[in-house]
């Protein structure tokens, strides 16, 4: 399942990175972290369940939490493409 | 970081050749990442057919 977490824009990489480091310290099932360039103040996490990535992101002070809903991955798949449009995420 | 045009992977600001595959085409201009941790069950990695843990550039120029 893909969440979305909302980080202090500008900041988004740092997040990103702080979660992987966790994610390897504290074996939290976390797959992947996208930091889409198009939308910014959101990272994407891959993981069974919200509350690993709201685990993954205590205390991170440029996080600012879950975003209550999933992403479908056809719509994060399209941020990964380098030719993609802008679009926004729905959760749901 | 900067990006590998070949591979994509993100490669320290210092390094002047890809640490992943070898490549010395190596760009600063690169947009939006994707860090692959356990490839075996990230969909999105399979869906992009990335087979090995990394930190991948989006878009590398
Ligand atoms: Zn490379």
């Amino acid at each position: 399942r893909l969440y979305a977490v909302r980080t202090v824009a500008g900041r988004e990489l740092d997040v990103a990175l702080i979660i992987e480091q966790r994610v390897r310290d504290e074996n939290i099932p976390i797959y992947s972290i996208i930091v889409p360039s198009q939308i910014r103040g959101y990272v994407i996490v891959e993981t069974p369940a919200a509350f690993h990535a709201a685990n993954a992101i205590q205390g991170i002070r440029y996080a600012k939490g879950v975003v209550p809903g999933v992403l479908r991955y056809d719509d994060v798949e399209r941020l990964l493409k380098p030719e993609a449009v802008v679009e926004t995420l729905k959760p749901g | 970081f900067k990006a590998c045009r070949k591979c994509k992977s993100l490669v320290p600001r210092e390094a002047t050749r890809c640490p992943v595959c070898g490549s010395t085409d190596i760009s600063e201009d690169w947009e939006g990442t994707l860090v692959v941790i356990n490839p075996e069950m990230s969909l999105i990695a399979k869906r992009l057919e990335i087979n090995r843990p990394g930190r991948y550039a989006i878009k590398v120029r």
